[in-house]
């Protein structure tokens, strides 16, 4: 059953939709990322929850009562901003122990639920110190103690790592789904970065122009996009428009401008219409031009328009017949620019989407 | 002539006592008002801001006179009264400016996390944004209270029979007499802002008034 839900939601700003007639339902201890470039509207539906924005029309449903115009300090959902945010004329102890005195807690009760949080999160011994002698990550951590400590319904997070530096960010990341999991409480997360998403969320929600484009587990996500936005964003680089798409058992086959291509047909490949075919850069196979002439299957010809150097691999761009591909490959051999190749693609690795 | 130097500096004190009650007073206006323009976006902004800081820009002498003919001629208002309102027209651009200006280098959005905690608007604007700018409203005080003492051109208007500011009772004295007790009070007058600032420079440093 769903903890909270987002019914038909619309949010407008100058004029401007934000959100349209936008729908979500998050179940009870999952966390759950929004995902999207910016200007995608996953931070105004999280500020939508927190109950900072009132949304124009639709209903905001948590237990299944009508919570749209309870205001922010009655809704008990705790938030973790970007920069912090903490009252930096407070001490670590009083900045956490602020909404513990606002719910007139006892005083042996609120240092007893302080320190517990600030072991939870790794700070012990830091509460007397002030928010401007801590580090980004120490001061993200007591932004974390300070939300959770009130024992929040709802966790929000507003792109919390994205003023870290990037190691900092895979271990916070790493603590962050540990206390969430550890305290099986629901969390909101939104981040425009890809891989922290996938990396720490149950389920992911890609956002795009203020809707959902797919809300699925990562792996799923991952594997099976079923739009071209969602494979895109998740680095599908090189699409092929095709004309035809014929559907056999176990076999998909496609045309384009003459060239065949055969694709095996994954049961759980959802998209059963879509003529447009996603292949990521990796999954690519690229060889020299043998001299037989006859073009193999799923082959295209090719000439290497552009090589750069990526360190692990090279990357080319290959110019074909229908059009330019992006492909990486090992270091072991490398093309030259203007070298004549044959592309092959996979049967099994294209996604097709609408 | 000695009963003259004690009923100055007695004068002198009540004056700061009556000052400080016009100062608590334009601080009542000047910081919601340097709230609402830091905080919102709203039509006209700019506008408003135009017209707290406009004291500064007109000449004191049209003001004074300005605030005789149109408030105290037409009210009739008693003179306390009127010196009252003309002191909190002029504090009030300074008081704006300085505690806008320590807004600005505040982050809002901790209001926000004080109201995600439980706070009301009311709660949070006492609890996280006041201590905040804290400093701010101790520099506006400090300034207001010496453009407020210095003034002479809005307070000769304001003045009348047995009711006077400190430096208007200075320049009549400088008028009337020729002998060094302008020098002593100027000489105390030297100290008394010394110390002031002496007191400022230990709870914020003076480099306050000048970064920004």
């Amino acid at each position: 059953m769903a903890l909270f839900t987002l019914q038909d939601i619309s949010v407008a700003y100058n004029k401007q939709n934000i959100l349209k007639d936008f729908n979500l339902e998050i179940e009870k201890g999952k966390l759950v990322s929004l995902l999207g470039p910016s200007g995608c509207g996953k931070t105004t539906t999280l500020r939508l929850i927190a109950g900072v924005l009132q949304a124009n029309e639709g209903k905001f449903l948590f237990k299944e009562k009508d919570y749209t115009k309870v205001p922010v300090n009655k809704r008990n959902f705790g938030f973790v901003f970007q920069n912090y945010a903490l009252f930096p004329h407070l001490s670590i102890f009083d900045n956490i122990a602020f909404g513990l005195r606002l719910r007139k807690n006892a005083k042996s009760e609120i240092e007893k639920k302080v320190m517990n949080v600030l072991e939870i999160v790794n700070l012990k011994g830091f509460e007397k110190r002030y928010p401007q002698e801590l580090s980004g990550g120490q001061k993200q951590r007591v932004a974390i103690a300070r939300a959770l400590v009130i024992e929040p319904d709802i966790l929000l997070f507003d792109e919390p790592l994205s003023n870290l530096d990037a190691n900092l960010r895979v271990n916070m990341r790493v603590e962050i789904r540990r206390i969430q999991q550890e305290l099986g409480i629901t969390t909101v997360y939104v981040s425009h970065d890809q891989e922290e998403c996938f990396s720490i969320s149950d389920q992911v929600a890609i956002m795009n122009k203020g809707i959902i484009e797919q809300l699925s587990d990562p792996a799923t996500i991952y594997k099976y996009p079923e739009t071209k936005f969602v494979a895109d964003f998740i680095g599908f680089k090189n699409f092929i428009d095709f004309d035809k798409r014929k559907d056999h058992d176990g076999k998909i086959e496609l045309n384009k401008s003459g060239y065949s291509f055969v694709l095996h047909k994954d049961p759980q490949m959802s998209n059963s219409t879509g003529k447009i075919g996603g292949i990521r850069p990796d999954d690519l196979l690229i060889r020299e031009k043998d001299n037989k002439g006859a073009v193999q299957e799923n082959s295209l010809p090719g000439r290497v328009k552009v090589s750069t150097y990526l360190g692990r691999s090279y990357q080319y761009v290959v110019e074909t017949p229908i059009g330019d591909f992006t492909v990486n490959k090992e270091m072991a051999e490398s093309y030259r620019t203007g070298q004549e190749i044959i592309l092959e693609i996979p049967r099994n690795q294209m996604v097709l989407v609408d | 002539m000695r009963c003259k130097v004690i009923s100055t500096v007695f004068n002198l004190v009540l004056i700061s006592l009556k000052k400080f009650s016009i100062i608590s007073w334009a601080l009542l206006l000047g910081v919601p008002a340097a709230y609402a323009l830091s905080r919102f976006d709203f039509k006209g902004e700019s506008v408003i801001n135009a017209f707290f800081v406009s004291p500064i820009l007109i000449p004191g002498i049209v003001l004074g006179f300005a605030f005789l003919r149109f408030i105290v001629g037409t009210y009739q208002l008693p003179i306390y009264a009127a010196l009252f309102v003309g002191h909190t027209v002029i504090m009030l651009p300074f008081i704006i400016r300085v505690i806008s200006s320590s807004l600005s280098n505040f982050d809002f959005s901790i209001e926000v996390a004080a109201e995600s905690l439980g706070a009301s608007k009311l709660g949070t604007f006492f609890t996280v944004v006041l201590p905040n700018i804290r400093s701010g409203i101790l520099a506006a005080v400090m300034i207001a209270f010496l453009e407020s003492f210095n003034n002479v051109d809005i307070s000769v208007y304001m003045t009348g029979p047995g009711v006077s500011t400190f430096p208007i009772q200075m320049l009549t004295y400088v008028e009337n007499y020729f002998d060094p007790t302008i020098s002593a009070i100027s000489v105390l007058l030297m100290f008394i802002t010394a110390f002031f600032m002496f007191i400022v420079e230990r709870l914020m440093g003076l480099s306050y008034f000048t970064k920004r």
